[in-house]
This record gives structure tokens, sequence and C-alpha cells, in this order.
């Protein structure tokens, strides 16, 4: 394979060989120290292949041999850039391509993260790049060991970060810091006791002594289920209890929303500013002018990818949105409507292990707001543990 | 002349020139000490040596190998001839 290569390199000819002597010229190149390979009999004399500088300086010996040499086929590195010479514009391009290539490999092109579904990427990201391992950052100038340290020191959620630089791709393994098991409070004896005002509808009792029955009202602090557990008639033992209890409570709630309200409204056009982005460098090549007033934005970055691979060449557009601010006042509807969704989303986020029996709406318009009072009657577990205390 | 100096030999190729032949079965054969190639063809390869000319007959014979002391022959050799 290597010699393969070489003749390849230093260009060889098929040639093919006729005359009166041909041994005499085998002879003579011998003792000329010329190379020569494959040459075999043929039809009509015979073939063989020499090295192109070989060939060029056998002709006198052909010439005393009294044979005539034809070249048959050429192959190797010079007859291919000669096929190309003429075309420069290739040799610059394939120059130009190895050197983009070696300096281009010098640098991170991407950093991947590995490991770490419950942290957020951003902030990795953010992190690594204060300890100084980001995009378009010198390989050389990493010290692997000192940003492990610093982000392990950085980021409280990271319990082992290793770096692996990869050809151009930094790889980073996180394994996330385990969260503490909750101490398991169910052995320490403890009552039940009433968590609201309310009476009862529904009763299940795991452990302990249940102290009310279905039906009864109860007050807030009574003593639902006790955790002393007689055993036999004179004997007795404490309980962690456990229980659900269910009662029906009464409760109120008081929804406010001013009557006048500054909106603010979106604009439907936008202003777009993208930056060229190669390796650290941005370069914004779209320029617009900045609009007054309350803005917003969001980023939108579009990397190059080729075989799953980062290239370090993108486009990021910053999308300006501007917005107006406009005063409206409610009207009863809308506020009414307002105030509904509010309740909702209490009935939902607050109350979502309770079920709603009853409700009472009242909408009251007072100076400046609207007030939306609701009497519930909620169908709750009641149940709330105290521990023991020995005085 | 020393007990130890009579017994030494001189290798019989250099005291009369002659060619080492290596044959691998029937299948190729080296021959060192050539001079030249008289004859080259596909069933008649002539070796020029000092001391002798070798034939080699056979079929498909092609010089793997020419270098000014050596040459290494590939084929199916049939017969062997020396001539002086």
């Amino acid at each position: 394979m290597v010699l393969k290569i070489i003749r390849w390199f230093r260009g060889y000819i098929l040639f093919r060989m006729t005359g009166a002597f041909p041994e005499r010229f085998l002879n003579s190149l011998n003792r000329q120290g010329i190379c020569h390979w494959d040459f075999v009999p043929s039809d009509d004399g015979y073939v063989g292949k020499m090295f192109l500088s070989d060939y060029l300086r056998i002709r006198p010996t052909a010439r005393n041999s009294s044979v005539r040499l034809k070249s048959e086929k050429r192959t190797g590195f010079p007859f291919f850039i000669r096929k190309y010479k003429r075309r420069k514009g290739l040799l610059f391009g394939a120059v130009a391509a190895v050197i983009i290539l070696t300096v281009m490999s010098q640098f991170v092109w991407d950093i991947k993260i590995v490991g770490a579904d419950g942290l957020s990427t951003a902030e990795l990201i953010s992190a690594f790049d204060e300890c100084g391992l980001k995009v378009g950052i010198p390989k050389g100038l990493i010290n692997v060991e000192s940003v492990e340290r610093q982000v392990e020191l950085k980021v409280p959620d990271v319990r082992w970060i290793a770096v692996n630089m990869l050809n151009n791709v930094a790889t980073v393994e996180i394994k996330q810091q385990s969260e503490r098991p909750k101490m398991n409070s169910g052995k320490s004896p403890c009552n039940i006791k009433a968590s609201d005002d309310g009476v009862i509808t529904d009763i299940i009792v795991n452990s302990g002594t249940c102290e009310v029955k279905r039906g009864s009202a109860v007050v807030k602090n009574q003593l639902l289920v006790n955790s002393v557990v007689p055993i036999g008639e004179d004997k007795q033992k404490y309980v962690h209890s456990q229980a659900e209890i269910r009662a029906d409570v009464i409760d109120k709630q008081l929804f406010i929303i001013p009557e006048k309200k500054n909106k603010i409204i979106l604009k439907k056009n936008y202003i777009d500013k993208s930056k060229l982005n190669f390796l650290c460098l941005n370069i914004p090549f779209e320029v617009s002018p900045s609009r007054e007033g309350i803005k917003a934005c969001n980023l939108l970055t579009e990397s190059i990818r080729i075989n799953d691979i980062t290239l370090p060449l993108g486009k990021t557009t910053r999308r300006e949105y501007s917005f107006d601010k406009k005063e409206s006042v409610l009207k009863n509807e809308d506020a009414k409507k307002t105030l509904k969704n509010k309740m909702a989303l209490y009935e939902c986020f607050c109350e979502g292990e309770s079920s709603v029996k009853q409700r009472k709406i009242k909408l009251e318009k007072k100076a400046g707001s609207y007030a939306l009072n609701v009497d519930y009657i909620f169908n709750r577990n009641i149940a709330k543990k105290q521990k023991l205390t020995i005085e | 002349m020393k007990k130890s100096d009579k017994n030494r030999k001189i290798p019989v190729e250099l005291t009369y020139s002659l060619p080492i032949i290596e044959f691998t079965g029937d299948r190729s054969v080296i021959v060192e000490g050539s001079t030249g190639v008289l004859k080259y063809e596909s069933e008649l390869v002539s070796i020029n040596t000092r001391s002798m000319v070798i034939a080699f007959y056979g079929r498909g014979l092609t010089l793997k190998c020419i270098s000014p002391t050596a040459v290494i022959i590939d084929g199916c050799i049939t017969k062997t001839e020396f001539i002086r």
C-alpha cells in the first residue's frame, strides 16, 4: 500500500516496448539502476511500468538497444496536477481549505451537555462562559480541571462534572445532586385535629381512635382522631394516627380588580436585527433604528449543522416588538368575566383537593374597583396532624 | 599457518563464482549472481552468470524483480538447464 502511494505521488508510466533486443535494454536498465516493475511479455513485445523521472532519461538507452518505447497510460500526481494546471482556482481552493481546516480545528465549535435533564441549559452555558469554556475559544486556552472545579462551585446542583474535548466539540457530562429523601415521620405518635369548622360527611380512619361521627359538627382544632389506642382492659398504646375526614366547610372569598386599567397592546409590526455569529464574534449585518417606548425582544439563534455537528457559523436574530400603553375603563360585564376567571383560578389552584358544593356570587362596584364576593361551601379533608408533646 | 586456520573452509560459490539458486516449489526461483538476462519470453527465461547460463522453461514466466546481481522469476517452471 505504501509502495503504491509512493508510486502514485512520483507518477509512473505504463509503456509498451517493441524491437529487436529487449533483453539488452533490460540489462542496460539494471546497470543504470533504473527501477521498473510488472515487466511482462505481451503479444507484440513487452509491457512494463516505470517512474516518470526514469522514463524521461531512458531514451538513449532504448535507441542503443534498438527498441521502441510507447507510453500507454500515465498515472500519478504529476499528471493529475498537469491536468488541472490551468484551473488555478482549484489549487487556491484546496490550499484555502487546508488552511481553514487547520485554523478552525484549533477552536471550540460546540458545547454538548449530557446528563443535565433537571438543570437549565442556559444557566449551565452561562456558568461555562464565566469559567472560560465557550464556543469560539481556542482549545489550548481551556484548563479543563479549572473549568470543572469552578462550575461545581458555581452551580450547586452539579454533583460531578467532566469536560471531554473531542475534536472541536466540548462534551460536558454532568451528574446532578440527588434530592435529600424526606424523613419519615410516620412513626411518632400524633393526634388528628380539625383544620376548619364544618360538618363531617365522610370518615376513613387507618390508625388511631376516632372521636367523632358522620354528621356531627366540629369546630377548629377539635380532636378528631385520638392517638391513644386501648389494648385489653388496662393497657393502652400511642400510635401515629392516620385518617381522611371530609367535612362541609363554609368559606368566603373576595376578588377585587380596579375599574381603570393600563392596558399594554402589542403592535403588529416588529424590527429584526440580525448578527452573524462566527466563533465568538458577532458581526451585525442588518441595522435598524431602535424604537422608543416599551419594548420586548426575543432572540433566535440558528446554527449550521452537518451530520450532527454544529459549525461555529450561524445567525442570531433579535426581534424587537413595541407596545402601546392604553388606559381602559372596565365595563360591568368585562369585570364580571375577569373576576370569574380569577375565581376559577383560585378554585383550581388553591382548592384543588376540595370539591365545591355550593357557591353564591355577588358582584359589587366600590370606589374605583369591582369586587366579587363568593360564599362557598367546600367539601374538603379537614384532618390535621398534631404531634403529641409531653410537658 | 595455525591449525585452526587450516580448518577454515571458503564457500564453494565464492571460490568458483557459482550462482546461488533458490527454488520455491515450481512456482518461483531466485537466482543470485546473475550478470544479465539473455532471453525473456513467457516460456523461456535465460539468465547469464559468471560461470554458466541457466535456462528456465515453463509457462507464464515473468521477471518479478531484476537487480544487477539477482533475478526473481515467477511462473510455472517445468525444466531447468545449465549451459556451460
